[in-house]
C-alpha cells in the first residue's frame, strides 16, 4: 500500500510539536510529562504543555534506538523484566539520546494508572531525576462500569490536582478555558472514532498498523485545534483513496482483529506479512482506547465528567470486559480471527490472555493466536518465530472467511 | 514459643489449611495480600488466612492461564486455587500490582469454584482522600460479599476477630523487634510469620506465648536486614544464617509490613475503623504511592538503627514494584554506608547455589 500522506504530515506536526514546546519554554511556559491515559485537558487549559513519554519511547523504538537504550537503563540496574517503554525513556534520559533532538525537561510529571500499575513507578523516577513535583490521579480499577463512589474519589482528587496545575503555571483556574479545552478533545476524539471506523468498508481502506502510527496526536496533542484538522484531513484521503480503489491490503481475504500495544521492534515487518497474506487488521483494542473515551462537556461540572471518562478505560477493566470488548470488535468489523499479542512489556494488558482467547472464540466463533513478543525491546521480538506462528493461522482463518 | 506447631504451619501450609477447615467444619477464606484484614473473613463464617507462595518447579494448573513472565506468588496463587482440592469459600482479591490484578481476573475467567470478590484499595497513601476511599472499598467489598455468599458480616465476630488478629500482629512485631538481640534468631522468627498466614488465629496467639524460648541467636554473623516480597519458605532464612548472616532487622511483606497494621478502637462501625487502618499503616509496601520517598527512608532508618551492615532485598522475579525500588533503594542505603544485594527468587524454597556464592562475597567483603 502506498504511503499516506498522513503519515508525513503527522511526522512534521510531532517535529513542530518539539519546536514548539522548547520556544514555549524558553517563552517561561511550563511544560508537563505526562502518561498516555492522563486528564491533560487540565494542563492545556492551565497553558501548561504535555509531552508524552510513552510516545517517546515508540518512536525511539521504530527509530532503531531501543536496544542501546534499555541496556543503558539496566547499566542503571533497573531490571531487564520491567516495562520496555520505561527502559527506553530512562536511557534516553539518562544519555541525553532521542530521535526528537532534545528533549525539554519537565517542570512537573503527571500519572494515572488508569492504564497500569507501571507508570506511578517510571514516572515516580522521572520526578526524583527532574527534581520536580509528581502529580498522581489514582483511578480505582474495576471489572466493569466504575462506581459513582469511585468516580467521587477520581473527582475530588481532580478538583486538588487543578488547582495544583494552575499553581505551577501561575494561574487562575477557568472553568470557561476548561470547557474549551474539553471540547476540543471530544471533537478530536470522535474524529479519531470515524477514521478508525473506515476499516469496517471492505476492502478496509486503513488498518491497525495505520491507527497505530496515526494515534499519535490523538494521544499526545490531543486538545488541541491542529489535532482535529490533521483527523479531517486524514478522513478526506481515506475517502479519496477509496475512491481511485486503493486499500489497506490487495486482494483482501481475511481480517483480524489486535489485542494490545504495536510490536514496535518488527512493526514493519509485521505489516509486510500481513500484506503478503491478503489479511488485514481491522480493529484492536489500543487505538480504539482513545475513540471511546466519553468526555462530556458538562458546564456545570466538567471536572465530574473528566473524572468519569478517566476511570471508565478498558486498561482499567477485568478481563471480562476485554473479552465484550474483543468480540463486540470481531462482530462489527466482520472479523474471522483475533491476535492477541503476549507483550513481555506490559502485564496489565497481556496477563491471561489464553483465557481470553478461549472464551472469545467460544462467543464469536473466531479463531485466535497468542503471539510472544514485546513492545519496545528487540531482544524479545523474533520476527521469524513471528511468522512461523502467524501464517498458517492466516491459512486457517483464509479458509473460514 | 511453641516452635514446632509453627513449623509444621510453616513448613506445609497447605497441609495446615485443610487441617483446619476440617477441624472447624467452615470453608476457607483465601486472601492474597498482606493488605487484606483477614477478620472480615473471619466474620463472614469463613476460615480466613492468606495463601503463601509454596515453592514448586511447575505448576500446571496456574502455567495453563497465566504467561511465563509472572511472579511466583500469583503463578503459585493462580495453582493452588485451580487445582481445586482446597475447600475454598471466598477468595478475596486485592488490588495493588498489575499481577495481583490480573490474578482475580484470570481466577473468575477460569471458572473456580468459589466467589472471587476483590478488595478495590487505593495506591496513595497519606492523604484524608485515600483513607476515606479504603473504608469505602472495604464497605463495598463486604456488600458484595454479601451478595455472593448470601449471609451477612457477624458485626460482632468481626470485633472479636479484629482483637485476636490484632493480637497475633503485635507479638510478631515484638518478636522482629528484638530478632537476633537477645531475642530469637530469624529463622524461628520468620517460621512464625510464615505460619501466621495460614493458622487460626487463636492458636496462633498460644503458640506465640508459650515458653520457653528455647533457640539461641547466632552470635558471630554479620548483621543484615532482609527486605522485599513475601518469605516463601523460612528454608531461605535458615539458609542465610548457614553462611554467616545474623538477620537483625526486617521489611519484608510476610514480616514486619504485614504485622504493622493497628486499628482504632472504639469506632463506631468496625468495617470503617479497618478500612481507614489498612491505608493509614505505618509500613508500605512498594505497590503504595507516598509522599517523597518515606518507604525508602523508613527502611534505611531501620537499618541504621539496628546496625545492619548490609540490606538483602530478597525480590521475586517479575515482580515490579520491587524491581522499581531497588535502583533507588541501593542508592540511599549506599549513601548511608549500608551495602545491599538482589537475590531474585522464583521457584525454588531454599537459597539457590548462586545466590549462597553471591551472599558469601558480600559477607567476604564486608570482613
Amino acid at each position: 500500500m502506498k504511503r499516506l500522506k498522513a503519515n508525513k504530515r503527522m511526522a512534521g506536526m510531532i517535529r513542530n510539536q518539539v519546536l514548539y514546546t522548547r520556544a514555549a519554554k524558553a517563552l517561561g511556559r511550563k511544560v508537563a510529562w505526562v502518561t498516555s491515559g492522563s486528564p491533560v485537558e487540565v494542563l492545556i487549559a492551565n497553558g501548561i504543555i504535555p509531552f508524552y513519554p510513552e510516545n517517546h519511547a515508540a518512536v525511539c523504538t521504530a527509530r532503531g534506538m531501543a536496544t542501546d537504550l534499555v541496556e543503558a537503563s539496566e547499566g542503571m540496574g533497573y531490571s531487564r523484566d520491567l516495562c520496555a517503554y520505561f527502559r527506553v525513556d530512562l536511557g534516553s534520559m539518562d544519555t541525553g539520546r532521542t530521535p526528537l533532538g532534545r528533549l525539554v525537561p519537565p517542570d512537573l510529571v503527571l500519572s494515572c494508572n488508569n492504564i497500569c500499575g507501571t507508570v506511578q513507578n517510571w514516572f515516580r523516577v522521572t520526578a526524583d531525576r527532574y527534581n520536580v513535583p509528581h502529580l498522581f490521579l489514582d483511578t480505582p480499577f474495576s471489572d466493569d462500569a466504575p462506581t459513582e463512589t469511585d468516580i467521587g474519589y477520581v473527582r475530588d482528587q481532580l478538583l486538588e490536582l487543578t488547582n495544583q496545575a494552575a499553581l505551577i503555571a501561575g494561574r487562575s483556574f477557568s472553568k470557561k478555558r476548561l470547557l474549551t479545552v474539553i471540547r476540543r478533545s471530544m471533537e478530536g476524539l470522535r474524529r479519531w472514532d470515524e477514521v478508525l471506523k473506515t476499516a469496517k468498508q471492505r476492502p478496509a481502506p486503513f488498518t491497525s498498523f495505520e491507527a497505530f502510527v496515526q494515534m499519535a496526536p490523538i494521544v499526545s496533542m490531543r486538545g488541541t485545534r491542529r489535532t482535529n484538522r490533521h483527523y479531517l484531513k486524514l478522513l478526506d484521503e481515506l475517502r479519496t483513496r477509496r475512491a481511485a480503489g486503493v486499500f489497506a491490503v490487495d486482494n483482501e481475504q481475511a481480517r483480524v482483529v489486535w489485542d494490545n500495544i504495536a510490536i514496535w521492534p518488527a512493526h514493519r515487518e509485521l505489516r509486510k506479512l500481513f500484506q503478503e497474506n491478503n489479511v488485514a487488521m481491522v480493529a484492536d483494542t489500543y487505538t480504539g482506547a482513545w475513540s471511546s473515551t466519553h468526555l462530556e462537556d458538562d458546564p456545570e461540572d466538567p471536572i465530574g465528567g473528566l473524572a468519569r471518562a478517566y476511570t471508565d478505560i478498558i486498561l482499567n477493566h477485568g478481563m471480562e470486559h476485554r473479552i465484550k470488548v474483543i468480540s463486540g470488535l470481531i462482530q462489527e468489523y466482520g472479523a474471522q480471527g483475533f491476535v492477541l499479542h503476549s507483550n513481555r512489556s506490559c502485564k496489565r494488558y497481556s496477563l491471561g490472555q489464553y483465557l481470553v482467547e478461549k472464551e472469545v472464540t467460544r462467543l464469536t466463533g473466531a479463531a485466535g493466536i497468542v503471539i510472544e513478543a514485546d513492545m519496545a525491546d528487540p531482544r524479545n521480538v523474533n520476527f521469524e518465530n513471528l511468522k512461523q506462528r502467524l501464517t498458517p493461522f492466516f491459512e486457517m482463518i483464509k479458509d473460514s472467511a | 514459643m511453641d516452635l514446632e506447631k509453627l513449623k509444621n504451619a510453616a513448613n506445609d501450609p497447605i497441609g495446615a489449611l485443610k487441617a483446619r477447615s476440617k477441624e472447624s467444619g467452615r470453608p476457607l477464606g483465601l486472601a492474597f495480600s498482606s493488605y487484606f484484614p483477614l477478620e472480615v473473613l473471619d466474620a463472614f463464617d469463613l476460615e480466613g488466612a492468606w495463601l503463601p507462595p509454596v515453592p514448586r518447579p511447575d505448576y500446571p494448573d496456574g502455567e495453563a492461564v497465566l504467561q511465563a513472565f509472572v511472579c511466583n506468588c500469583v503463578r503459585s496463587s493462580a495453582d493452588i486455587i485451580l487445582h481445586g482440592d482446597l475447600p475454598v469459600g471466598l477468595v478475596a482479591a486485592t488490588t495493588g500490582c498489575d499481577s495481583r490484578l490480573a490474578l482475580a481476573t484470570v481466577l473468575r475467567t477460569a471458572g473456580v469454584g468459589a466467589p472471587v470478590v476483590m478488595l478495590r484499595l487505593p495506591v496513595t497513601v497519606g492523604n484524608p482522600l485515600a483513607v476515606e476511599q479504603g473504608s469505602r472499598a472495604l464497605a463495598g467489598f463486604c456488600d458484595e460479599t454479601r451478595a455472593a455468599l448470601g449471609r451477612d458480616l457477624d458485626l460482632e465476630v468481626l470485633k472479636k476477630a479484629r482483637d485476636i488478629r490484632e493480637k497475633g500482629r503485635e507479638l510478631l512485631t515484638g518478636l522482629f523487634e528484638n530478632m537476633g538481640d537477645g531475642g530469637l534468631p530469624a529463622s524461628s522468627v520468620y517460621t512464625a510469620a510464615v505460619a501466621a498466614q495460614v493458622m487460626d488465629p487463636g492458636d496462633l496467639i498460644k503458640a506465640l506465648e508459650e515458653a520457653p524460648r528455647a533457640d539461641k541467636a547466632p552470635v558471630n554473623g554479620i548483621r543484615c536486614m532482609l527486605s522485599g516480597s513475601s518469605i516463601p519458605s523460612p528454608r531461605i532464612v535458615e539458609g542465610l544464617e548457614a553462611i554467616g548472616v545474623k538477620v537483625v532487622a526486617d521489611d519484608t511483606c510476610t514480616g514486619t509490613r504485614a504485622a504493622c497494621r493497628r486499628t482504632v478502637k472504639g469506632v463506631d462501625d468496625p468495617v470503617r475503623a479497618i478500612g481507614a487502618s489498612l491505608i493509614n499503616r505505618p509500613l508500605h509496601g512498594p505497590t503504595m504511592l507516598e509522599d517523597g520517598h518515606a518507604r525508602i527512608q523508613q527502611i534505611v532508618d531501620t537499618a541504621v538503627r539496628r546496625r545492619a551492615q548490609a540490606v538483602i532485598m530478597l525480590h521475586y522475579k517479575f515482580c515490579d514494584p520491587h524491581a522499581f525500588e531497588a535502583p533507588g533503594l541501593t542508592e540511599a542505603l549506599e549513601r548511608a554506608g549500608v551495602r545491599s544485594i538482589v537475590l531474585e527468587a522464583d521457584r525454588e524454597p531454599g537459597l539457590t547455589a548462586r545466590d549462597r556464592t553471591r551472599v558469601e562475597t558480600l559477607l567476604e567483603a564486608i570482613g
